[in-house]
């Protein structure tokens, strides 16, 4: 900060008029250059674990999604989700309400409808994990099985009754067949 | 996208370059990375304001008032508008060490960021949804019309969705991998701000290592890079801008810096809740300190009501029109429950900020603020040895409240405790951590500073050095030696 020095920090001269500036040695001169390197030289051996941490897992992305195109980057870090909503979005309007019937543990049904929500908008999104949920209003209906390592990590603990949902989507009009989604509409 | 950033810029630059540009120490560098930080908030409001008046968003409509104030402030502005040139000179070694970990950690972060698509939760829930819904419908009527049906909190500030709607509208398209670079750009807001504030107050090499080790702060590159989309580092760049230009109005009593403090703390509150408790908490700060040196100047209590005013009214009267309220209620039992579990929350705070996270699956230890807060701890016990006067305690002061602030929130907060401090406390400290950092660094450059000044004394050798010693010894015996006869 460029401040003048203490009164304290200067030696006086006997008619105390003429203050002379203390005499230090060489050690005690450079002092603070030699904290200064040190307090950076502690700082970057603290910082180290996390920068090689992130070091791996940089190179661990790397390798997962190198030379990848955006969209398929996105399809394999938010895998199924990202895939799903773009199956939906080329066949269900902007305006149009979905209702997904999905397969999926109680707490990927906040996850998915999150992501639902973001790809499809302004399309409005329900969401229930069982075969019995309605929504109104919701032209299109979907249905959707969980990747197996999403339910091997939160198994499906809803109602689900395949008999009943044959008898349910039986009056709609198939839209669209996937290997982990279909698509109804109401026939017109 | 490019220009839309380089835009961001100079209308940040418009609107505070009345003050910025006469601060002293002032390079381009951080004059274009502070306009940056005020421009995402002129912008945002812009874009607020628009929709209020019922003003479609359109490239035209948005970019024309600050066209018109470009061309005001180059009729009339008698080159105030002109940014700072750049001075270079060669560094020194420390710089160049401070230069080679920046470079490291970019290294590690950048690419990262780059990879990796818009994936992490509050992103996709909240902050970049918003953005996307304002963008496809053109206001942000119909998203709040709905806002009920969607898990994110529609009563959060608006920042950082209505920057990136601006950004999705200057580009054409909802391009949220672009929009990602948003918290990088504020985490070169925050980085060239801190860095500012030391050459300010202290030596280059001094700025350039804390600045390094500010970047090298892991929780605050997660926050910009990994959670790039969320708001964290715009409430983190905010908050110092808004402490540094305190401290500097505190130091040196000027009113632009006064003027700088109040915007910058002006748009923590229009960026996340965190803000608005740190505004509450500057504005008592600053309000105490202009009632103690007796300043009844108007500009100066006009300025403290009026930028709180302009980006806090905004926001509140449009919170009134679409009729929005905060998701999910405290109950009585969830209120007292958490207010039972006070102290081990306040536990929880100090434990994540001074001690290393717990051992990942690798075994290692990472310190997630290294030691931004035990530095900032010493430097409250070593200010007055480091020749600074009891103006620093603002600095401690403020990172106290906002900690004092991350307790409340979680003791009055709607969800269960444990839930929230295990998912986002980490995140709030990182809008603390550079904050204590600063207040650290400045107490370090001005003990530095001092013991450069006293380089100029001449240096003495080893023989002068135990002659003196000597000398030192025998009189003391002397004046014994006098006092007896």
């Amino acid at each position: 900060m460029g401040r003048a020095l203490r009164r304290s920090q200067l030696s006086k001269d006997p008619a105390g008029d003429h203050p002379e500036p203390a005499l230090r040695s060489l050690p005690a001169r450079y002092a603070h250059r030699a904290a200064l390197l040190a307090v950076f030289g502690v700082w970057v051996s603290i910082a180290w674990p996390g920068l090689s941490l992130q070091f791996a897992t940089l190179d661990y992305w790397r390798q997962r999604l190198g030379g990848r195109t955006p969209e398929e980057r996105a399809a394999i870090v938010d895998y199924p989700a990202y895939s799903v909503a773009r199956r939906v979005e080329e066949v269900v309007p902007p305006a149009a309400c979905v209702l997904f019937l999905a397969y999926t543990g109680p707490e990927h049904v906040n996850y998915y409808k999150t992501r639902f929500d973001y790809y499809l908008y302004p399309r409005r999104v329900r969401i229930a994990a069982g075969t019995g949920a309605t929504a109104e209003n919701c032209g299109y209906l979907a249905v959707f099985r969980d990747a197996p390592a999403n339910l091997a990590e939160e198994p499906f603990r809803g109602v689900w009754d395949e008999g009943w949902l044959h008898h349910r989507l039986a009056p709609l009009e198939k839209v669209y067949s996937g290997p982990n989604l279909d698509i109804y509409r109401a026939r017109r | 996208m490019i220009c839309a950033f380089l835009f961001t810029c100079v209308a940040g630059w418009l609107l505070i370059c009345p003050w910025l540009s006469r601060r002293p120490g002032l390079g381009l560098v951080p004059a274009i990375a502070l306009s940056f930080a005020a421009g995402t908030a002129a912008l945002s409001l812009d874009l607020l304001l628009l929709n209020l008046a019922h003003i479609p968003w359109t490239r035209f409509s948005v970019l024309s008032p600050w066209i018109a104030a470009a061309a005001a402030h180059a009729l009339f502005g008698r080159r105030r508008w002109a940014p700072p040139m750049p001075r270079l000179r060669r560094p020194c070694f420390l710089e160049i060490a401070a230069l080679a970990f920046s470079g490291i950690v970019l290294l590690a972060w950048v690419p990262y960021e780059r990879l990796m698509p818009l994936n992490e939760w509050d992103a996709i829930m909240l902050w970049m949804f918003k953005a996307k819904a304002f963008y496809l419908d053109g206001s942000i009527a119909p998203y709040m019309s709905r806002a009920h049906e969607f898990l994110g909190n529609p009563a959060y500030p608006l920042l950082v969705p209505l920057y990136t709607t601006f950004l999705y509208i200057f580009s054409g398209s909802a391009a949220d991998q672009l929009a990602k670079l948003v918290s990088p750009c504020l985490l070169a807001s925050l980085a060239a701000g801190f860095y500012y504030f030391l050459r300010r107050y202290g030596s280059r090499p001094v700025a350039a290592i804390f600045t390094s080790m500010l970047a090298g702060v892991y929780m605050v590159d997660v926050a910009a890079f990994r959670y790039a989309g969320y708001a964290d580092t715009a409430v983190a760049a905010a908050i110092l801008l808004a402490a540094g230009f305190l401290y500097a109005w505190f130091y040196e009593g000027d009113y632009a810096d006064f003027a700088l403090a109040v915007f910058f703390a002006s748009i923590a509150a229009w960026t996340k809740n965190e803000g608005q408790f740190f505004l509450a908490g500057f504005g008592a700060l600053a309000a105490a300190r202009l009632i103690s040196r007796r300043i009844w100047n108007s500009s100066y209590w006009f300025t403290l009501a009026a930028f709180p005013i302009l980006f806090v009214t905004p926001w509140v009267a449009a919170r009134s029109v679409y009729g929005v309220k905060r998701p999910g209620e405290l109950s009585g039992e969830m209120m007292r429950t958490n207010i039972a579990s006070y102290g081990p929350t306040v536990k929880a705070i100090f434990e994540h900020a001074f001690t290393p996270a717990p051992p990942d699956a690798f075994g290692s230890r990472v310190w997630l603020f290294n030691l931004a807060f035990p530095f900032c701890l010493l430097a409250v016990f070593l200010y007055r040895r480091a020749g600074l006067d009891r103006r620093f305690w603002a600095l401690p002061a403020l990172a106290c409240w906002q900690l004092f602030g991350v307790s409340l929130v979680y003791v009055t907060g709607p969800v269960n405790l444990q839930w929230m401090i295990g998912s986002s406390l980490d995140r709030v400290l990182s809008q603390i951590a550079p904050l204590a950092l600063l207040a650290a660094a400045l107490a370090f450059a001005s003990y530095y500073s001092r013991a450069e000044a006293r380089l100029e004394i001449p240096a003495e050798d080893g023989a002068s050095l135990r002659k003196r010693r000597e000398k030192a010894r025998a009189s003391p015996k002397k004046q014994r030696g006098k006092s007896q006869a």
